[in-house]
């Protein structure tokens, strides 16, 4: 089985950091696909610009998407790759800090598969990424990448 | 209700309606109609913040004699309710003193004696209109002190006169109907009989003007909901030209939510007032507007009608609304950084611990810890300003199935403190949203369980008093205690009155434990003993009025 590929959609550099910390800690040997704002994350997926070499950038089994995205919102990437029926079965997993219900209940509207809050506490952070990864790429099947 | 009492309620809200009545009229010749209508809303508000203190008042055997009223003041506990009434004993003066001396004096001083002779229910209503002057004028303030001294004699010798064949709690609604006539509404009813055609004339003048000039809307509609009557500002609120396009509408067409006026109807038909309503409204413009408003079913043209008085708080809301936005996102975007505090100090001290030395590790900790605890800060923040941002829905909860959870809930800190919660045998129902009833008993319990004194297991007693509109609810502690020059600081965010390293916690709990009581139109106080113990106690109103 080739390896499976994480698309981490995060404009904040510390909190990709973390995230690949976190990664590592939690022994989640997945590759970790880093694109920075929503823009990035359409072209990633369409295979467009810096984008376009699939060895590079190979299609992600799961997205892990922050919703406070500079000029495009994360709410806006989510219902775009959930409307696009190239893309609409890859799982997309929201990270964020924002608890507001609002935001929840439009990602969940949206067509996210899960919503996750970041703790601040770095060692829950990782039982969370654990969790995650335990979940999403070691227990459910998922549609092979096409 | 029996008959002797209603004689009573009767003759005391005619006693004091009237006398306001005059009051207002003297003071509008000497002072002109705006400064009046400024004072009459003063007084109002005093009215109000005395009236927890009135209804305990009328159990003490002063009664309402103005000279002990004084001193009872002086012995109330509450500063709040103290405030109040301090305030509401200085008007009488200055309404006594700006009449002292003037030639409505006699009049006033004259109408007074008919008022008492009024009062007693001995004499019969046809001798109540007989104006007979029967004292001379006020010579002297103290002769004016006098005079309302003995007006206060008067009413206690009605109420002991009456508080052998009725319930104590009924003498007391009665007596507090009275006290609690907003000068407004009093002033319409009691325009009705004045002395003499000029003064008629002026008190119609005077009335009209209030009608016309007050800054809230004024409206009277037939018990269905049909307009007979409205002032400019009412038309000024529901985007209309002239109040004359309100007469005959019914306003259920301005309701957003139409349906809340049956409710509305059915209950004002029970209790004949209905206080600090909130309803959207849709203005003729079709904008959405927010206002609060207070009924009462009146007489008006010989039929029962309803009085409201409304007051637009679309803006406040708005900026309340904003405020609370503004602390949400605050506290969201201040969590990024404090991820990375957090994160890295920890990082720092897993990879690159060995190469810090011991300081180095302590100040790596520091940051941790100091991100933990910002992040609480953050939380309380967020807390905060949740109370209004989620609407949650008043429901009748039982007090005891609260009481039960709460303890439920803390039971890890009962145990470990040893401490003894005792509640009253039996507990009311209330109507207000659960989750809010919670966090206050909550977060009061844990306090007790929190601030105690050493080698001194908790004991925490929860009780509740009945007062005429409002439930009471102390919680007492036998912890540290408060001394009372802190009692104000300690529902301000985050101010405590200690360090983290004697009792942990952030300085949030109060805080947001006052804005639930208060945004449910309740109140919120403490009083202790230092070194003795606390007792902190909260109302909610009886009905689901002010919710």
């Amino acid at each position: 089985m080739s390896q499976q590929t994480v698309l981490l959609v995060e404009d904040n550099p510390r909190d990709v950091r973390l995230t690949q910390r976190a990664f590592k800690q939690a022994q989640l040997t997945y590759e970790l696909q880093v694109v920075r704002d929503g823009d990035e994350a359409l072209a990633y997926l369409n295979r467009e610009g810096k984008y376009q070499e699939p060895t590079e950038s190979p299609r992600p089994n799961v997205i892990l998407l922050d919703l406070n995205l500079p000029r495009m919102g994360g709410h806006e990437v989510l219902k775009r790759v959930k409307q696009d029926p190239r893309f609409q079965y890859i799982p997309i997993i929201v990270l964020t800090t924002s608890g507001r219900s609002d935001d929840v209940r439009l990602a969940y509207e949206h067509g996210a598969n899960a919503y996750l809050l970041k703790p601040v506490e770095f060692t829950r952070f990782t039982e969370v990424v654990e969790q995650l990864g335990k979940f999403w790429l070691e227990t459910v099947e998922l549609p092979p990448a096409v | 209700m029996s008959e002797g009492n209603d004689v009573w309620q009767a003759a005391t809200a005619r006693l004091f309606g009237q006398l306001y009545a005059r009051l207002w009229l003297r003071l509008e010749q000497l002072l002109g109609s705006a400064t009046t209508m400024n004072i009459i809303a003063l007084s109002t508000e005093a009215l109000q913040d005395a009236y927890p203190f009135l209804s305990r008042l009328t159990w003490r055997p002063q009664g309402l004699e103005l000279a002990t009223l004084v001193q009872a003041i002086a012995d109330e506990e509450d500063p709040h309710v103290q405030a109040g009434c301090e305030r509401l004993l200085q008007e009488v003066y200055v309404l006594v003193e700006t009449c002292y001396g003037q030639a409505l004096a006699l009049q006033l001083q004259s109408e007074i004696e008919q008022l008492r002779h009024a009062c007693d229910p001995a004499v019969s209503p046809s001798t109540m209109d007989s104006r007979e002057v029967t004292t001379p004028p006020f010579e002297t303030m103290e002769q004016a002190l006098r005079m309302l001294h003995s007006f206060g004699q008067q009413a206690l010798t009605l109420y002991r006169q009456h508080r052998n064949t009725h319930s104590v709690l009924e003498q007391a609604q009665c007596e507090l109907n009275a006290w609690r006539q907003t000068a407004s509404s009093i002033a319409i009813t009691s325009a009705a009989a004045p002395s003499t055609p000029t003064e008629l004339a002026r008190s119609e003048t005077f009335y009209h003007d209030l009608f016309e000039l007050s800054p809230d809307g004024v409206i009277v509609t037939d018990t269905k909901g049909d307009i007979l009557q409205a002032n400019a500002r009412c038309a000024e609120i529901l985007e209309l030209d002239s109040p004359s396009e309100l007469i005959g509408r019914s306003v259920a067409q301005f309701l957003v939510y139409p349906e809340q006026r049956d409710a509305f109807l059915e209950r004002i038909s029970r209790s004949d007032r209905v206080e600090g309503q909130r309803r959207e409204l849709r203005t003729h413009r079709g904008r959405t507007i927010i206002m609060v408003f207070s009924s009462r079913l009146i007489e008006y043209e010989g039929k029962s009608c309803l009085l409201s008085v409304v007051r637009d708080v679309t803006e406040r809301a708005r900026l309340a609304q904003e405020m609370e936005d503004f602390a949400y996102s605050a506290s969201h975007d201040l969590q990024a950084p404090l991820r990375t505090f957090e994160g890295y100090a920890r990082w720092l001290l897993e990879d690159y611990g060995d190469a810090l030395d011991e300081t180095g590790r302590q100040l790596c900790e520091e940051i941790i810890d100091d991100a933990l605890h910002m992040k609480k800060l953050l939380d309380g923040l967020l807390e905060y300003s949740r109370i209004g941002r989620l609407h949650t829905q008043p429901v009748a909860v039982q007090v005891e199935a609260v009481l039960e959870r709460v303890q439920h809930d803390l039971q890890i800190e009962i145990f470990d403190t040893k401490a003894r919660i005792t509640l009253p045998e039996t507990l009311p129902t209330v109507f207000y949203p659960e989750v809010r009833l919670t966090q206050i008993f909550t977060n009061l319990i844990s306090n007790a369980l929190k601030f105690t004194a050493p080698g001194r297991a908790p004991e925490i007693g929860v009780d509740y008093e009945v007062l005429p509109r409002h439930y009471r609810f102390p919680v007492r502690d036998n912890g540290i205690g408060i001394a009372p020059e802190h009692s104000e600081r300690i529902f301000e965010i985050f101010k405590r009155l200690h360090t983290r390293e004697e009792y942990p916690g952030t300085g949030a709990g109060l805080t947001i434990v006052k804005k639930i009581v208060e945004s449910h139109g309740g109140q919120i106080g403490v009083s202790s003993t230092p070194g003795e113990g606390s007792t902190f106690w909260f109302t909610i109103p009886k009905t689901e009025d002010a919710s």
